[in-house]
């Protein structure tokens, strides 16, 4: 039998983190032109300062960018799903919903199309591949409370299905 | 055969204790977590609070040195005289001069065939970098520096704007600024309703000389 309170303290945990994530930054870009720097940033420090993104700053940019539908997907993908998937999750730990069987597969679906995973993939990478002009992505605390928050979000998932792949649980 | 029961429930109980165990100690480690981050997010508020608040204008102080230029300067159609500026009805060709107890600190650069002029005084010169074969930072700005020393407050700057002519200069206007009445970043002056004056508006910075040069030229180059 699951314990619903294990399964709230999970997702609690993991809504924590994933609050944390969106508010602390999660990479620190150091604009670099090669050997012109030194030269360049004597007539435009602003453009070589380092900057900072949370993930809602990112998003941010790419609207002010003028990338509407780009940043509804990215919203949707990377706040709205997510959060949809741990609210649920949270209100089946408080017993408010009680049906299993429907949970489970509203939060498959809802896992595939949470794109934070890819997110975070996409960050690590940048941040090992070398960029033009000796410019580079430092990695910053967000990420590592949205790593741990994706965590716990595949492990809540897990202890709910793990009756179903053992054939026990009632609701399977 | 109770007994042995009783122990395989209790070996079944124990990965599941151990679970609940490790879910508290998740939880505990994720409120942390939060409380650090909410910590950091209000010090990060914070920061930018203060730093708004230094940002905000404030007047010239006593014995400190500024940077001065004139930003833009915007003048009447016609000279005073009611002529035009220049032959052939071209507009004038403005420059300005600064003048500090009584001596000639600086001579800006000529804006050819203008009415609004404005003056961004970071640059580089080629001609010279390429004579000393080096280009060193302070090359990058050329501007006068001032001092209100005078405790009276009678200390002033002082700004010739004058239009450039073959034959000799035309001066459109001499323009008298005290310390006291002047503020650190820009200051602006109308005088739009005087009809008998040359200019229309004219925009005066002062910059503060103990800014890092970096910040000297991102003031510079945005004008803010």
């Amino acid at each position: 039998m699951i314990n619903s309170k294990e399964v709230f303290r999970y997702s609690l945990s993991g809504t924590l983190l994933y609050i944390s994530g969106l508010l602390l930054p999660c990479m620190t870009v150091y604009p670099r032109a090669g050997e012109y720097t030194g030269l360049l940033k004597i007539f435009s420090p602003s453009e070589f300062e380092p900057k900072v993104y949370t993930v809602l700053s990112a998003i941010g940019e790419v609207y002010e960018s003028g990338h509407l539908w780009i940043t509804l997907i990215l919203f949707l993908f990377t706040i709205v799903f997510p959060v949809l998937k741990m609210g649920v999750l949270l209100l089946y730990g408080l017993k408010v919903i009680p049906d299993k069987g429907k949970l489970l597969s509203f939060i498959n679906i809802l896992g595939k199309f949470s794109m934070m995973d890819v997110f975070v993939l996409s960050l690590l990478v940048l941040s090992i591949k070398s960029l033009p002009g000796g410019s580079s992505v430092e990695l910053n605390s967000g990420i590592y409370f949205l790593a741990g928050s994706i965590l716990i979000s595949v492990y809540s998932g897990y202890i709910l299905n793990a009756p179903c792949r053992n054939k026990k649980g009632p609701a399977c | 055969m109770s007994e042995e029961n009783s122990s395989n429930e209790n070996k079944s109980e124990e990965p599941k204790r151990r679970s609940g165990k490790l879910s508290v100690i998740i939880l505990f480690a994720s409120i942390a977590g939060f409380a650090y981050a909410l910590s950091m997010v209000v010090q990060k508020g914070a920061e930018i609070q203060t730093r708004g608040t230094e940002e905000v204008s404030s007047s010239l102080k006593k014995d400190k040195e500024y940077m001065v230029y004139i930003r833009k300067v915007e003048v009447n159609p016609k000279a005073a005289t009611g002529e035009a500026w220049d032959v052939g009805g071209s507009a004038p060709d403005l420059f300005y001069k600064v003048w500090w107890k009584s001596n000639l600190l600086y001579e800006s650069d000529v804006k050819k065939d203008s009415l609004i002029a404005e003056w961004i005084p970071v640059g580089l010169d080629l001609k010279d970098s390429l004579l000393k074969g080096s280009v060193s930072v302070d090359q990058l700005v050329k501007l006068p520096i001032v001092r209100w020393s005078d405790a009276k407050g009678a200390e002033k700057v002082v700004f010739d704007i004058l239009d450039q002519d073959l034959a000799q200069n035309d001066k459109i206007e001499t323009l008298t600024f005290y310390f006291k009445d002047l503020e650190e970043g820009a200051n602006f002056f109308s005088f739009i309703d005087k009809k008998d004056h040359g200019l229309i508006s004219v925009r005066v910075d002062f910059l503060d000389n103990a800014l890092s040069q970096g910040r000297k030229i991102e003031l510079l180059r945005s004008g803010k």
